[in-house]
């Protein structure tokens, strides 16, 4: 057996032995022979590499927002067992609980806008003072739509125009209404247009708090 | 509980840290990531040689891991389940990524062979006791993916040649045939490093 | 590193992969619903149909079309659910699941589905369907309750009776052919809401809105009490109307009318800010 034959079916039994010729050529061959030894060897030395790198914070903080997004995630109870707190929900979840907050605050204000509306007031009342006593500022886009709008680009970004949109939409309508209410206090019209444009306000609000949730 | 009871934060053991996972306890999976990451890092990296690569692969594992953790039962170790996890993302990335190293067919191994061509009848046992790991790494990091990825799975992570071929959908022939080409591929890399720092001196 | 002969088991890991692997996987999966049951299903891309079955069994057949995403649906108790996960980033055609359920036809539905469209069927139950733009169409339902909530995905109701029914859709256009009930309800902000249909049943219906139409078309045999008001659009009344004898509000020309029709059994209220409202005869 020549050393060219030897190594051409060296592959195949380096793991479990050759036969008979095979393993006697191995003895006998010093050239053949260093060779098992080396790949044997490399074999060895890289079975025992340990894993020494660490990925970068980066990492993690994307399989955080993944979880968060894919609501796999509960927000981190301080349950006392953990001395050093594990600083593991970032702003983004923040944002999701004032997107709730906001959202809940719109229904308030729809409660308190049914309520008052119910009430007999004198015409002199200015109820704009008293709607914006209860009611959030609604501007083209307040601080809490920028946050919406943020927690959609974040989450769904092809989503974004759509609540944009939506938001633009529905704010136009909240203005008239409520121009048209501090016009005539007592209309009841335009009182239930401001129900129905805060409800629908209200909706947008809480879809773009599922979708970032889910 | 096949594993033995791992400490992995004051008063929080490695089973019990999987079992707060499955209900969506967010400190329970930051834990979990602590204590896997590198391992799981240093195989992403290692059998694709690259760091971004790597860094994606390593969270796409782990958010996998968390979305199945509810179906891990403990019929095996948890890293043990987590290390196969992470080998089969790899593969599903390298295959998406169509390379045809990946596939192993013999006919179509790279034709490049740098490094001295060796008479197969000289006699050089130049390594034995002279590898240190750092050249390891790199020498592993240069090997052609196709190699590598078969090096790294068999001699590092210690898969079996059937195991490898049901995985690469090659056959055991192939697995074995370039798991050697990527060891004298290695030994040539290991060699001319050796050669040059004995050269230097 | 010593390897482990356990490494068998990963074998099923890498099968369930290479099934992925195929264009189109279809799964279906099967469910006995106990009385009290809910079905939801959360899908960001793909259509949602849902038909009834026979008998108590819950069918829910989910079809994906790469490797990227899949269908996760399991049952807890009564609660059955059908969640689509995504393994990788993905384009929207890559990320879409084609969900195909059939349900008792009184099983309580969620549907969540961004692209949709959802598509309803033949069901008396409760029923939420949303999604962000999906097309909604919900047809031959009766004795159900019906919620659908849309951004700017078009609503398509046809042939309920006897039904609660409340659709929100700001930008979305929502079109109701013969939906009676005990309550109807549609609010709207920029699009338009059309209606068919005679109003049956002595039922509550609104339609509300901003600045869309509203075009409602009716026979001369409903038994109707309408109002219809604009507070800055015109309304257009081409339908026979007996004057209502008492009137808490002021009627403006031209931006209201009010009168019934037969018996004056269902209440109607046809109410937009700056949109036209037009009533005419079908």
């Amino acid at each position: 057996m020549t050393c060219a034959e030897f190594q051409e079916v060296l592959p195949y039994i380096i793991e479990g032995g050759g036969n008979a010729d095979e393993e006697e050529h191995l003895k006998s061959c010093q050239a053949c022979s260093g060779l098992v030894s080396d790949l044997k060897y490399i074999a060895e030395q890289a079975r025992s590499l340990v894993p020494m790198v660490d990925p970068s914070p980066r990492v993690w903080e994307g399989i955080q927002s993944s979880l968060e997004r894919e609501g796999l995630v509960r927000p981190a109870r301080g349950m006392g067992r953990f001395p050093a707190p594990v600083a593991v929900i970032p702003r983004r979840s923040a944002t999701t609980k004032y997107l709730a907050a906001a959202a809940a605050l719109l229904l308030v204000a729809v409660g308190l806008l049914m309520y008052s509306g119910t009430r007999k007031e004198a015409a002199t009342q200015p109820v704009t003072a008293r709607s914006s006593e209860v009611v959030p500022v609604v501007a083209a886009l307040d601080d809490d739509d920028q946050q919406l709008l943020q927690q959609v680009a974040d989450h769904a970004p092809a989503a974004r125009a759509a609540y944009a949109d939506s938001l633009a939409t529905v704010n136009a309508y909240i203005t008239d209404a409520r121009n048209a209410v501090a016009k005539d206090p007592a209309d009841h019209q335009a009182r239930a247009h401001l129900r129905s444009a805060y409800d629908q306000k209200s909706m947008l609000y809480q879809m773009a708090l599922a979708r970032s949730l889910r | 509980m096949t594993q033995a009871k791992k400490i992995i934060a004051p008063g929080l053991s490695e089973a019990e840290a999987i079992d707060r996972a499955k209900r969506g306890d967010a400190e329970s999976f930051e834990a979990l990531y602590g204590l896997h990451k590198r391992r799981v890092y240093s195989l992403c990296l290692r059998m694709t040689g690259n760091t971004a690569e790597a860094e994606d692969l390593t969270q796409e594992a782990f958010l996998q891991l968390y979305r199945k953790i509810a179906t891990f039962r403990g019929e095996s170790a948890f890293s043990t389940w987590l290390h196969r996890l992470t080998v089969n993302v790899v593969l599903m990335r390298l295959r998406k990524k169509g390379l045809p190293e990946v596939s192993l067919e013999e006919t179509m191994e790279p034709q490049q062979e740098d490094g001295p061509k060796r008479d197969i009848g000289a006699r050089d046992d130049v390594l034995a006791g002279s590898i240190d790991r750092i050249n390891l790494e790199r020498a592993i990091e240069s090997l052609p993916p196709g190699y590598r990825i078969i090096f790294v799975l068999h001699d590092i992570e210690g898969y079996e040649h059937n195991e490898i071929a049901e995985m690469m959908g090659c056959s055991i022939g192939n697995s074995k045939s370039q798991l050697h080409k990527a060891r004298m591929k290695l030994r040539d890399l290991l060699t001319l490093s050796r050669a040059e720092k004995a050269g230097r001196r | 590193m010593a390897s482990t002969r356990a490494k068998r088991i990963w074998l099923t890991v890498t099968l369930a992969t290479a099934v992925a692997f195929a264009a189109d996987n279809k799964k279906e999966f099967r469910y006995a619903a106990a009385p009290g049951s809910t079905i939801t299903v959360v899908n960001e891309f793909g259509p949602v149909t849902v038909r009834p079955s026979n008998g108590r069994q819950v069918v829910i057949t989910a079809t994906t079309h790469s490797d990227k995403a899949e269908a996760d649906v399991n049952q807890t108790g009564t609660r059955i659910e059908a969640r689509t996960h995504m393994l990788a980033k993905a384009s929207e055609n890559d990320s879409r699941v084609d969900y195909d359920i059939q349900v008792p036809a009184n099983v309580m539905l969620n549907i969540d589905a961004d692209g949709g469209p959802i598509h309803v069927e033949r069901l008396r139950s409760d029923m939420t369907l949303q999604g962000d733009a999906a097309e909604v169409t919900v047809q031959d339902c009766s004795n159900a309750r019906v919620h659908v909530h849309t951004l700017t995905g078009p609503v398509t109701l046809s042939n309920i009776s006897n039904s609660y029914v409340d659709v929100t859709s700001p930008n979305g256009n929502v079109q109701l052919t013969s939906v009676s009930g005990p309550r109807v309800t549609v609010n709207t902000t920029k699009s338009n809401i059309r209606y068919t249909g005679d109003f049956a049943g002595g039922g509550q219906y609104l339609l509300n809105n901003h600045s869309g139409d509203i075009d409602v078309l009716l026979p001369t045999t409903a038994s109707v009490d309408i109002t219809a008001r604009s507070v800055t659009g015109v309304v257009e009344q081409d339908f026979p109307l007996q004057q209502k004898q008492h009137l808490a509000y002021q009627l403006t020309p031209g931006r209201s009318f009010a009168g019934t029709s037969n018996s004056g059994a269902s209440s109607v209220q046809l109410r937009s800010f700056s949109g036209k409202i037009r009533v005419k005869k079908q």
